[in-house]
């Protein structure tokens, strides 16, 4: 069984690494949006409500700081988002025969998500060493894990969508979920405690709660904020096994 | 008779493709569906965010004129990646009509007509979602500026899904334009001016159309220069496509 999964993860990985395009791409694209975003911001002074000692207090952060902070999540998600859903749309085809061939579902499944998980790791390094040039988060390993996390989320997001839906569909919401979420709803400059239930339910709100924590403040006060973020992304590593059971392994 | 039948052949000849290529794109309905969605939620949704962040950088941006980039936005990166997805998922298709006699040129014509319906069936869209928010002051400004910005995004897509083979590389290229054109030159962080800025795709139409969401006079050069980026890019993308389809 580790055998096959390995030969499976080794190629899937391959097809994409051996792409050259992609992989400047995957590199260039981080570089330039938070270099960029960082250089672009004014920095004005900014107070965001965060948890210190378990009371909310106000920590004074530069404009410049916050949007860079809230950059790399969003970098993340996109890329990761659609690499996610683009990994599953270029395998599906091939992934039902060699189901019908008699490789275990399961073994392909855990395959694509290594690959997807494998990227997304690579984009999340990536992204959180080139913010190191302009921001030093107070909390660097959290602050990567956060980051990481929502990395993950939206490509098993992507991942269950392209199981389904044409690449221009889901391109369509991997492009503007990710926008919308993180880079305007949940975007710390608006008051965050009486948000509506639905802004609580995208999978952005929580790892925010986090990312602003491990970013702003020395000591570590949102672990129930990332035990949530670590279940909804495990939800939807389960909405992607679910979708890919259905799609590639279900009754033919 | 023989001269009715021959330009009823004629005319199917010319129908036809651009037939076929409009069914590609709404044969899945949920690229109808999302044709709409999309520009409500970021109009509906992100438009009062986005007028609290310009707020805050005080830029003296509007809710209105945030509400009008969220259409103008949508419109585009929605014709963009039509024209992406065209290019890229009509190989095939586009090869049989070359063997099937069509010039390569004609088969540009074609596509380039779908992405002006479709990037018109966006704008339509988006604008008149847009109306449900605000009475723009001059309509036919306002609609115009967010069709060339719609076209101008749909031949950015056409000449990227000419030039890069894959979908997922070439959907981050597109994606490089649509970061940096809504979250880097964005005018919400204040007067895009650093260096390049200007040769973003929506630089100069997000320029018109916030001058005319709060009628005030604009330069009319700027037209001239999103005239003259719409027809260097169509070109280059008509270039890149008919080689392309040339080759087969």
């Amino acid at each position: 069984m580790f055998a096959q999964l390995a030969t499976a993860t080794a190629m899937g990985l391959r097809q994409h690494l051996r792409n050259a395009l992609f992989v400047v791409l995957l590199v260039g694209l981080p570089v330039a949006f938070i270099t960029l975003s960082f250089a672009r911001t004014p920095d004005v002074p900014f107070a965001i409500t965060v948890h210190e000692g378990g009371a909310a207090v106000s920590a004074p952060v530069g404009m410049r700081d916050l949007h860079g902070a809230i950059m790399v999540p969003m970098t993340v998600s996109f890329l990761a988002g659609i690499l996610g859903m683009f990994v599953m749309i270029v395998s599906r085809e091939g992934d039902r025969r060699l189901v019908r061939a008699g490789f275990p579902a399961l073994n392909l499944l855990l395959a694509r998500l290594v690959v997807i998980a494998g990227l997304s790791l690579a984009i999340t390094a990536v992204s959180v060493l080139v913010t190191l040039v302009d921001f030093r988060p107070e909390q660097l390993g959290l602050f990567f894990l956060v980051n990481l996390v929502s990395a993950l989320q939206y490509a098993f997001l992507g991942a269950a969508v392209g199981m389904f839906l044409s690449p221009m569909s889901g391109t369509y919401l991997m492009f503007f979920a990710p926008m919308i979420d993180i880079g305007l709803i949940q975007n710390p400059m608006f008051p965050r405690e009486s948000v509506d239930w639905w802004v609580r339910l995208l999978p952005g709100y929580r790892p925010m709660d986090v990312l602003l924590d491990v970013s702003f403040t020395p000591s570590f006060d949102e672990l129930s904020a990332l035990l949530v973020s670590l279940l909804y992304l495990a939800a939807l590593a389960a909405l992607g096994l679910l979708a890919f059971r259905r799609a590639i392994a279900g009754p033919r | 008779m023989a001269g009715v039948s021959v330009s009823a052949e004629r005319a199917v000849r010319w129908t036809a493709p651009l037939a076929m290529f409009v069914r590609e794109y709404y044969r899945t309905t949920l690229n109808l569906v999302l044709l709409v969605v999309i520009p409500a939620l970021v109009i509906f949704a992100v438009s009062d965010s986005l007028g609290r962040i310009s707020q805050v950088f005080a830029t003296g941006l509007t809710t209105d004129m945030a509400e009008s980039m969220g259409a103008l936005w949508a419109a585009a990166f929605l014709t963009g990646m039509m024209g992406f997805f065209m290019i890229t998922g009509a190989r095939g298709a586009d090869r049989r009509l070359v063997r099937a006699g069509y010039r390569p040129l004609q088969i540009v014509v074609f596509r380039f007509a779908v992405i002006a319906i479709f990037g018109g069936l966006a704008t339509a869209a988006s604008y008149l979602l847009l109306l449900t928010r605000l009475t723009p002051i001059d309509h036919v400004q306002m609609l115009l500026v967010m069709y060339l910005a719609a076209l101008l995004y749909g031949a950015l897509g056409v000449l990227i899904g000419s030039l890069v083979p894959g979908e997922l590389e070439g959907s981050f290229a597109l994606l490089f334009f649509f970061v940096m054109d809504a979250f880097i030159a964005s005018p919400l962080f204040g007067d895009p001016t650093g260096v390049g800025l200007n040769l973003l795709p929506t630089f100069y139409p997000t320029k018109v159309l916030l001058y005319v969401t709060a009628g005030q006079p604009h330069d009319s050069v700027h037209w001239l220069y999103i005239g003259a980026y719409a027809a260097v890019v169509g070109t280059l993308a008509a270039i890149a496509f008919h080689r392309a389809a040339a080759r087969g």
